[in-house]
């Protein structure tokens, strides 16, 4: 025996010499499996062939319905044959004296069989209405009629008898009425096959030889065995031809579900709009009032830090749509130019009252000036709010490494808290009063981000943002609408699950 | 086809070239994965990951050495970030306590003298055998080891030392092995 002796500095090499050549054969469904994944779009041309072949088989199995319930019904109908289109049929071995033959029914998987005879086939003793044919003629009339798949090349040199069935009742009543050769023969119609004749009228060929003392049982047993392997090798190549190329579940399905989470440092604005439902100058001009109607013209504003701080989830509908929801939060703010008073002054505000053109009054105590009276200070407006973001974001351009998309979220928000300053009648004054924020409010939210695949399963996504307050910050009784909105850039995170 | 013609056709996207490129190196490397994986359905789970990386990365080999080295190298990071990534993998890579563990010989099935020494690394612990493979077979230092596993090289090295012993103990079990009267020479038969 040739040893060869490794020490220890050469285990490793004993190890590459012994799995240097080790191979494993991987399943067929490993490459249709790779080959969907990296040309997804030609799943198609396989999915096209299949309707055709289904299309196809459905044209010819209503073609030949048709056909027999044409005129063919009635010849069908007639024979009143029991016949398994998958066994091979052999006449009763007492008939073969009548016969002076044992009759084999050709059908697809039988031809094999008969291949299976074909040394008996050179012993033939035909009977006196067997007819000469060629072993083209064969081949063509399997191929025909037979519907068989080109492993019918009867390898046969000489003559037999094609014997075509009839409406005559198969052996078994003919043994019991005990008829003769003769009449058997005239109840057969027996078609010759030369090569002019058109042997499409024939619906059964039977091979007429004379082997009824060589086809044993043991034989028809092993006939029948293969025509059961043929199924099955047929079943096994019509998977492997078609079943593993049309398997959706080859493909791995990407998970659509992602999360995501933002930040979105921004510049907080405001406009405000009248929603006074009575004439202040007709029905209170003792207090002195100046012109409201355009009190976003008339009360500055400036714009502060906000910030918005979220998570959710990405649901991808499909390569260009995803469903986004989460939870947000909101901090809004604005600043308010104000003189700080060291006395209190006392402050007139108007609110809509329960009826539309009578407003209600009220007098409050306060040391905010809007005017320059006092110490200049600046008041911070603020709300923070929690939302529920639900939307969407649209794919519009480029590829698995950088995208552009551009979404749109509806936001219904909780307003938890804040400052707010509202302004007196003469807008001389302003009075904070947290009580007048709506508590419940709506928001939209507009962007467009680009969004870039660092690493597999990871995206950082950066891109301005527009927020804008649909209701108004106060509530109803406050005769101003108050509208925030914010501009900001977005930087985001979303990774796999 | 050549090696020429299937890895241009491959980059071109052709399929017939992709296919011949596939039935050219899928089986050695399925049995590169078999090494790794925890049967043969895994093992072809990441051949099925390591060519789809090997089609879409190819453009990326440069000619520089043989392009079944390329492949080998694309199927075995493949398989390294799977065990990494599958959770049912990471319950068993355990390189920190694989040593507690020991080999049975009663559970060192009747192997066929074709994939004897494959099935004996195959019984090794899974952080054992990662290690084995990626030092003694695939040739990565304990260093890029230590990198690709996310361990200390020193652990790299003890757990291949450990291994390393694990495996000629089986090997001599089943008789693939045996010392020499010294002690110290291990033969094949």
């Amino acid at each position: 025996m040739e040893r060869r002796f490794y020490n220890d500095d050469s285990f490793e090499q004993f190890l590459k010499d012994a799995t240097e050549n080790f191979r494993m054969y991987p399943n067929k469904k490993v490459w249709h499996s790779i080959y969907n994944n990296i040309h997804p779009s030609r799943k198609w041309p396989s999915l096209s062939a299949l309707l055709l072949l289904i299309s196809s088989v459905m044209f010819i199995g209503v073609s030949n319905t048709r056909q027999i319930q044409g005129k063919d019904a009635a010849y069908i109908a007639s024979l009143n044959l029991q016949i398994d289109p998958m066994q091979p049929h052999f006449a009763n071995e007492n008939n073969s004296t009548s016969l002076g033959s044992t009759e084999l029914l050709l059908n697809d998987d039988a031809v094999v069989n008969t291949i299976q005879f074909s040394d008996y086939l050179n012993k033939e003793t035909f009977n006196e209405v067997s007819l000469s044919v060629t072993e083209e003629e064969i081949s063509l009339s399997s191929d025909e009629h037979l519907n068989n798949k080109g492993e019918n090349s009867l390898q046969m040199n000489g003559t037999f008898a094609m014997q075509v069935f009839t409406p005559t009742p198969i052996t078994d009543e003919l043994i019991a009425e005990e008829k003769t050769p003769e009449e058997l023969v005239q109840n057969t119609s027996l078609i010759a096959l030369n090569e002019k004749d058109e042997v499409a009228t024939t619906p059964f060929v039977d091979v007429n030889m004379d082997v009824e003392s060589t086809v044993s049982k043991e034989e028809m047993k092993v006939a029948e065995e293969v025509i059961k392997v043929d199924e099955k090798t047929n079943q096994k190549n019509w998977v492997d031809e078609y079943a593993f190329y049309n398997l959706k579940q080859l493909k791995k399905k990407k998970n659509p579900w992602s999360m995501h989470a933002y930040v979105t440092p921004s510049f907080g604005y405001r406009t405000l709009s009248s929603n006074a439902n009575f004439n202040a100058h007709d029905h209170l001009p003792n207090l002195l009032l100046t012109n409201v109607s355009q009190p976003n013209q008339e009360l500055a504003h400036n714009p502060a830090i906000n910030f918005e701080l979220g998570g959710g989830l990405y649901y991808n509908l499909n390569k260009t749509i995803r469903l986004k929801t989460g939870i947000q939060m909101n901090f809004t703010s604005y600043k308010i130019n104000a003189f700080g008073l060291t006395h209190a002054a006392m402050a007139s505000v108007m609110m809509n009252g329960p009826e539309s053109d009578a407003p209600m009054v009220e007098t409050r105590p306060t040391f905010l000036s809007a005017t320059g009276n006092g110490n200049e200070i600046q008041l911070t407006s603020s709300t923070m709010q929690f939302s529920v973001p639900i939307g969407a974001d649209f794919r519009i351009a480029g590829n698995k490494d950088i995208t552009w998309y551009a979404g749109a979220t509806i936001q219904p928000s909780y307003v938890a808290g804040g400052n707010a300053f509202i302004i007196s009648a003469d807008e001389k004054h302003y009075i904070a009063d947290a009580t007048i924020l709506r508590r419940f409010n709506l928001n939209a939210g507009l962007e467009t981000f680009i969004s870039y695949q660092p690493m597999k399963g990871l995206r950082l996504n950066v891109g301005p943002q527009f927020r804008y307050q649909l209701m108004s910050t106060y509530k109803a009784d406050y005769p101003m609408n108050e509208r925030l909105y914010n501009i900001g850039i977005k930087f985001g995170i979303t990774t796999r699950f | 086809m050549t090696e020429e013609q299937m890895l241009y056709g491959s980059i071109r996207q052709h399929a017939a070239a992709q296919e011949a490129l596939y039935h050219r190196f899928s089986p050695r490397m399925l049995g590169v994965c078999y090494r790794y994986a925890k049967n043969k359905e895994d093992a072809e789970d990441m051949l099925q990951e390591g060519f789809i990386k090997v089609f879409t990365q190819l453009h990326q080999y440069r000619g520089e050495g043989a392009l079944e080295g390329w492949i080998r190298r694309v199927v075995v990071h493949t398989c390294i970030n799977l065990l990494k990534k599958n959770k049912k993998f990471n319950d068993s890579v355990d390189i920190f306590h694989a040593n507690s563990l020991m080999i049975r010989e009663d559970y060192i099935p009747s192997i066929m003298q074709a994939k004897q020494v494959v099935e004996c690394i195959r019984l090794l612990p899974l952080g054992y055998r990662t290690v084995l493979n990626l030092y003694a077979i695939e040739g990565y230092s304990h260093k890029e080891i230590a990198m690709m596993l996310e361990i200390e090289e020193s652990t790299s090295r003890s757990q291949y030392t450990r291994a390393k012993a694990m495996l000629e103990t089986i090997l001599i079990k089943k008789n693939i092995l045996y010392k020499s009267a010294d002690n110290k020479k291990l033969a094949i038969r």
